[in-house]
C-alpha cells in the first residue's frame, strides 16, 4: 500500500493539489460573485421642493432621462450578471466534470492497487503454502530416517547379544577345561615335590658330607688360583685410577685356560689386556685332584679391582 | 602337616640349588698385582735383502727406546729363542713359555734411490693376536727417526699413552778451554741424546732455554753483552730477536701454554719480580710484588696458574698464583712446606703434579708434588740435581745432575722406579728442556 | 707498599750492619776452619794500620798496592745469604772511601753463587749479594753513578769442584774497577 503511494507520489500530490485549488476556487468564487448592488437599487432621496414649471419640466425631463438611463444601465448590469452567472455555471460544470474524472481516475488507481495487493497476497500465500509443504516433507524424511536407525540399532543389539552369549559360553567351557588341567598338573606337581622331598631327605646326609668335602677342595683351589693370578698380573702404570674389569675364564681339565671373555670391560684397552694376560700367564690354574670336583670349576669369573 | 609340607619344599629347594651345575658361580677377586716392566721381545728385522747395511740397526734403537722408558723389559737379543720375521712364522707357545707378553717382528726392503721400507707387526703373545702392523717408507738418513716412530707406535699401543721417543731436548753445555775461558753452547738433540746440533754459542753464559708450545722456537737468557738479556730464536732458521734488556735481571723466561706470553723475572723495579710479557705488543704485567726474591715462573698447562720460587718465607719455596691471561688474579699461596729448599717448580703435562728441586740436609734432589693430595715424592738420590723438565707425555722427567765432576743429564720415571743417564759428549751439560710433541 | 720499600732502602744498610755484628761474633769460633775467610777476619783489626802504611811505603797506584785493603776485591758469603760478614766491612769501607775520593772511578759489582740449588734462583741471589755490597758502599760515601751491579749466579764459578771448599770460593761478589 505504501509502496503504491510512494511509487505514485507525484501524481497523487498533483491530484491533491488540484483538488485543493478547486475547492478553494469554489469558495472564493462565491465571494467573488458580485452581490446585487443593493446600494444602486436604493432610490435616491428626492427633495420635494417647489420649483418653477419650466424648470420643473426640464427637471422632469432630466429626471426622466436619468431614469431611462438608469433603467438601461440596470438592464445592462442584469445582463452582465446573467452572463456572469452562465459563465460561472459553465465553469462549475467543467470543474465538476474534472472532479468526477479525477475521482474516476483515483478509483481506478485504487482498484489497480487493490488488485496488485491481492496479487502479492496471493503470491505470499502460495509461497507460505510451498514452505509448509517442504517442512512437512522434511519432517517426514527425518521421521523415516529415525525409524530406520532405530531398526538398525535394534538389529545390531540383537546380533551382539547373540555373539556375547556364544563367546561366554565358549570361554566358560575353556575355563572349565583349563581348571581341570591345572588341577591335574598341580596334583602331579605336589606329588613330584613330595617324592623329591622324600628323596632329598633320604639323600640329605650323604649329599651334605660329599658337598662339604667338595666345597673345601674348591675353596682351596680358588685361593691358589687367586695367588697365582695375582703374581702374574702386571698392573699397568699410567692408567686412570679406579678401573675395574671382570673376565670369564674357561678352564679345561688340567687347568689350562682355553678362553678368556671380558664380561665387564674397564673401558681402558691397556687395563683389559693386562687382565687377560694375567689370567693366561697364570695357566695352568691349580684345580682339585678329584676330576668330578675339578669339573665344577670349568668357568670362573675374575674381578680385577685394584686397591688404591 | 602344613609345617612338614613347608619344610619339604625348603629342603627340596636347597637341594636343587646345591645340585645346580656351577655355571660361573665361582668368582675370584684380584685386588693386587705386581708393578714392573712389561716383557717384550723385539726380533731384529730381516735385512738380508739389503745390498748394504743401514747406518743404524732399527730394532736396536727400538729396544733401547722401550727399555729406557722403564715401562718395558726387552729381552736381550742373545736370549731370543727364535727369529721370525712375520706372523706366520711365530710359534706363540714358545714365547709364552718365556712369559713374553708382546713380540715385535719385521723386515726391511730396499725401495731404490736410497729409500727403504720397514714392515713390522706387534703381537699379543698370550692371545696369539696381532695388535698392530705397519709399513713405513723412509730415507737412509732417517733411520733413527723412523725407529723412534716405531717405538712411539708400540709404546702407545701397549701403554695407552703417547710415546715421546720422537721428541727432542734443548740444553746448555759449558766447555772450559785450556786458558780457563769458557764456551757456552745452546744445543738441541733427539730425546735419546743423538743428533746433537749446536744452535748458539757464546763466550758468556747462556741460560734457561724454554720451548715455545709449537716446538719451533726457544727462548733463553744470554749474557753475551755482559748482562742478562732474553732472546727468542727460531730453532730451524736460527733467526733470533732480543725480547728484553732492562736494567738488572732479565731471566727465567718461559712460554705460556697458548704461546702468546712469556713469564720472566725482571728486577728493573729494584727487586726480582715475576712479570708477564705480551709477545705481540711487548706489554708487561707485574705478577709478584714482594721485597724477597720471586723467580722461576712456570705456567700450568691450562694457563690459569703460575708457580714460582720465592724466599718471602725466609727460604726458597714454591708459591702459586692464579692467572687471568697475562695478569694475576688473587694472592700467591705457598705450595711447599717439606724441606728447606724447594725451587724451579714445573708442571706435569696433565697439570696434576709439580716437579721441583728439593733441598734437604744439604742434598738437592728432584721431587714431585702431587697437587691434589699434597704428597711429595723424592725421585732421585744424588745431591746436585736441578732443572727438572717433563717429557710431553708426562712419563719421564729429565734433569741435570753431577757425575764424576761433570754436569750430565739424567732421566727418571715419574714414579721414581726407572733411572736413566743420557750420555752426551764433552763439557758440563745442564738445563735440559724437553720439547713438546713434534709438529712435523 | 711504596713507602715500605723506600723505608727498607733506607734501613737496609743499617740492618746489614746489625746483621754483620751479630754474624761476626756468632761465627767467631768457626772462622778458623775456613781458610780464606779466616784471613779476612784477621784483617779486621789490622786494616787501618796497613792502610796507613800503604800510603807511605807503596809508590804505585793505591789500587795496586798489595798491602792495601783495596787489593781485596772479592767479598764472600754464606749459603743462600746476602749478609756481609763483619770481616769484610773494613775492605768495603776502604773501597767506599777510595770511590768517594775518586769521583771518576767506577766499579762493576758482580754477584756469584755456588752451584747448589736452582740456577735462576741463584741468579737472583747473586744480584741480591751485589746489591748488598752496593748499598754498603753507598752508605759509606760512594756515589750511585760509580756503581753498577750484575749477577752471574752459578754460571761463572771461580773454583770448579763440587764440595764446600769450592763452593765457599764461589759465593762471592767481585769488585771490578772499570775506571780508576
Amino acid at each position: 500500500m505504501f509502496r503504491v503511494i510512494r511509487n505514485n507520489l507525484v501524481p497523487i500530490l498533483i491530484a491533491l493539489a488540484v483538488h485543493a485549488v478547486l475547492f478553494l476556487m469554489l469558495f472564493i468564487g462565491f465571494d467573488w460573485t458580485p452581490k446585487p448592488a443593493t446600494l444602486q437599487n436604493q432610490p435616491n432621496v428626492v427633495k420635494a421642493t417647489a420649483v418653477d414649471a419650466g424648470k420643473v419640466k426640464a427637471e422632469l425631463d432630466r429626471l426622466k432621462q436619468a431614469e431611462r438611463q438608469k433603467q438601461q444601465q440596470e438592464a445592462a448590469r442584469i445582463d452582465k450578471l446573467k452572463q456572469q452567472e452562465r459563465e460561472m455555471q459553465q465553469r462549475r460544470a467543467a470543474e465538476e466534470k474534472n472532479l468526477a474524472e479525477l475521482k474516476k481516475k483515483r478509483a481506478a488507481e485504487e482498484r489497480r492497487q487493490q488488485q496488485e495487493q491481492q496479487r502479492l497476497q496471493k503470491i505470499k500465500e502460495e509461497k507460505a503454502a510451498l514452505e509448509q509443504k517442504r517442512l512437512a516433507e522434511q519432517k517426514l524424511l527425518a521421521e523415516l530416517e529415525r525409524k530406520r536407525k532405530v531398526e538398525q540399532a535394534e538389529a545390531k543389539k540383537i546380533a551382539e547379544a547373540k555373539k556375547a552369549a556364544e563367546a561366554k559360553k565358549a570361554a566358560e567351557a575353556k575355563k572349565a577345561e583349563e581348571e581341570a588341567r591345572r588341577k591335574a598338573a598341580e596334583a602331579k606337581r605336589r606329588e613330584d615335590e613330595r617324592r623329591q622331598a622324600l628323596m632329598a631327605q633320604l639323600d640329605a646326609e650323604e649329599t651334605e658330607r660329599a658337598e662339604a668335602a667338595a666345597q673345601g677342595e674348591i675353596d682351596k683351589s680358588l685361593a691358589l688360583i687367586r695367588q697365582k693370578v695375582t703374581r702374574h698380573w702386571l698392573k699397568p702404570a699410567g692408567v686412570p685410577k679406579g678401573l675395574a674389569c671382570t673376565v670369564r675364564v674357561h678352564i679345561i681339565p688340567g687347568g689350562d685356560v682355553v678362553g678368556v671373555t671380558i664380561i665387564k670391560s674397564s673401558g681402558n684397552a691397556v687395563f683389559d689386556r693386562s687382565v687377560e694376560s694375567a689370567v693366561r700367564k697364570a695357566a695352568p690354574l691349580p684345580l682339585p685332584a678329584d676330576p668330578a670336583v675339578a669339573a665344577r670349576m670349568r668357568e670362573i669369573d675374575f674381578e680385577f679391582i685394584p686397591e688404591a | 602337616m602344613k609345617l612338614r609340607h613347608l619344610l619339604s619344599i625348603v629342603c627340596g629347594g636347597l637341594w636343587l640349588i646345591m645340585s645346580l651345575p656351577l655355571q660361573a658361580a665361582l668368582t675370584i677377586q684380584i685386588t693386587e698385582g705386581v708393578v714392573g716392566a712389561m716383557p717384550i721381545a723385539i726380533v731384529p728385522f730381516d735385512n738380508s735383502t739389503l745390498k748394504s747395511p743401514l747406518p743404524y740397526n732399527l730394532s736396536d734403537i727400538i729396544t733401547t727406546d722401550l727399555g729406557r722408558s722403564g715401562r718395558f723389559a726387552p729381552m736381550p737379543e742373545q736370549d731370543l729363542i727364535a727369529r721370525p720375521h712375520d706372523g706366520s712364522a711365530v710359534r706363540f707357545a714358545d714365547w709364552r713359555l718365556l712369559n713374553m707378553e708382546s713380540l715385535v717382528v719385521g723386515r726391511l726392503r730396499e725401495l731404490g734411490g736410497a729409500r727403504y721400507e720397514v714392515q713390522f707387526q706387534l703381537f699379543d703373545v698370550f692371545k696369539g693376536e696381532q695388535l698392530a702392523g705397519y709399513s713405513i717408507a723412509f730415507a737412509a738418513d732417517d733411520v733413527r727417526r723412523t725407529a723412534h716412530r716405531i717405538s712411539d707406535l708400540i709404546y702407545e699401543k701397549l701403554t695407552g699413552q703417547r710415546g715421546a721417543f720422537s721428541t727432542r731436548i734443548a740444553y746448555i753445555t759449558a766447555i772450559k778451554a785450556a786458558d780457563k775461558s769458557r764456551e757456552y753452547r745452546l744445543s738441541i738433540a733427539d730425546a735419546d741424546g743423538f743428533n746433537e746440533q749446536v744452535i748458539l754459542d757464546s763466550k758468556q753464559p747462556l741460560m734457561s732455554p724454554s720451548w715455545s708450545p709449537d716446538g719451533e722456537k726457544l727462548v733463553y737468557v744470554t749474557f753475551e753483552s755482559g748482562r742478562p738479556e732474553i732472546f727468542v730464536q727460531e730453532v730451524f732458521s736460527g733467526e733470533r730477536r732480543r725480547i728484553t734488556d732492562f736494567p738488572g735481571l732479565n731471566n727465567a723466561p718461559v712460554w705460556s701454554p697458548d704461546g702468546r706470553y712469556l713469564a720472566m723475572t725482571l728486577s728493573k723495579t729494584g727487586n726480582p719480580e715475576v712479570h708477564t710479557y705480551n709477545l705481540q705488543t711487548g706489554a708487561l704485567s707485574q705478577v709478584t710484588r714482594h721485597p724477597g726474591i720471586d723467580t722461576e715462573p712456570n705456567w700450568s698447562p691450562d694457563g690459569r696458574k703460575l708457580v714460582f720460587t720465592s724466599d718471602r718465607g725466609g727460604r726458597p719455596q714454591l708459591y702459586m698464583v692464579n692467572m687471568s691471561g697475562a695478569n694475576k688474579s688473587g694472592q700467591p699461596q705457598r705450595l711447599t712446606f717439606e724441606g728447606e729448599y724447594n725451587s724451579r717448580g714445573t708442571f706435569s703435562p696433565d697439570g696434576q703434579r709439580l716437579a721441583m728441586v728439593h733441598g734437604q740436609q744439604g742434598a738437592f734432589r728432584i721431587a714431585v708434588l702431587e697437587l691434589a693430595s699434597r704428597n711429595l715424592q723424592v725421585l732421585t738420590d744424588s745431591r746436585l740435581d736441578e732443572s727438572p723438565s717433563f717429557a710431553p707425555n708426562g712419563s719421564m722427567i729429565i734433569y741435570a745432575t753431577e757425575s764424576q765432576n761433570r754436569g750430565v743429564l739424567a732421566a727418571v720415571s715419574v714414579d721414581g722406579r726407572v733411572h736413566q743417564r743420557l750420555e752426551l759428549q764433552q763439557g758440563d751439560v745442564r738445563e735440559p728442556a724437553w720439547s713438546p710433541f713434534s709438529t712435523q | 707498599m711504596k713507602t715500605l720499600s723506600r723505608l727498607s732502602i733506607v734501613l737496609l744498610p743499617v740492618m746489614l750492619f746489625a746483621g754483620c755484628e751479630s754474624l761476626g761474633t756468632q761465627e767467631g769460633a768457626t772462622v778458623e776452619d775456613r781458610g780464606t775467610i779466616a784471613e779476612g777476619a784477621e784483617g779486621a783489626e789490622g786494616a787501618q794500620a796497613r792502610g796507613a802504611r800503604a800510603g807511605t811505603a807503596f809508590e804505585g797506584h793505591p789500587l795496586e798496592d798489595p798491602a792495601s785493603l783495596l787489593s781485596q776485591r772479592v767479598i764472600y758469603f754464606d749459603f743462600d745469604s746476602a749478609s756481609i760478614r763483619a770481616a769484610d766491612r773494613p775492605v768495603l769501607q776502604a773501597h767506599a772511601e777510595y770511590l768517594a775520593g775518586h769521583g771518576a772511578a767506577t766499579v762493576s759489582l758482580e754477584g756469584h753463587t755456588d752451584e747448589r740449588g736452582s740456577r735462576e734462583y741463584n741468579i737472583a741471589l747473586g744480584e741480591r749479594r751485589a746489591k748488598a755490597v752496593r748499598q754498603l758502599l753507598l752508605f759509606q760515601g760512594a756515589s750511585p753513578v760509580q756503581l753498577e751491579t750484575v749477577s752471574f749466579g752459578e754460571e761463572r764459578p771461580l773454583a770448579d769442584g763440587h764440595d764446600e771448599s769450592a763452593w765457599q770460593q764461589n759465593r762471592r761478589v767481585e769488585i771490578n774497577y772499570k775506571t780508576r
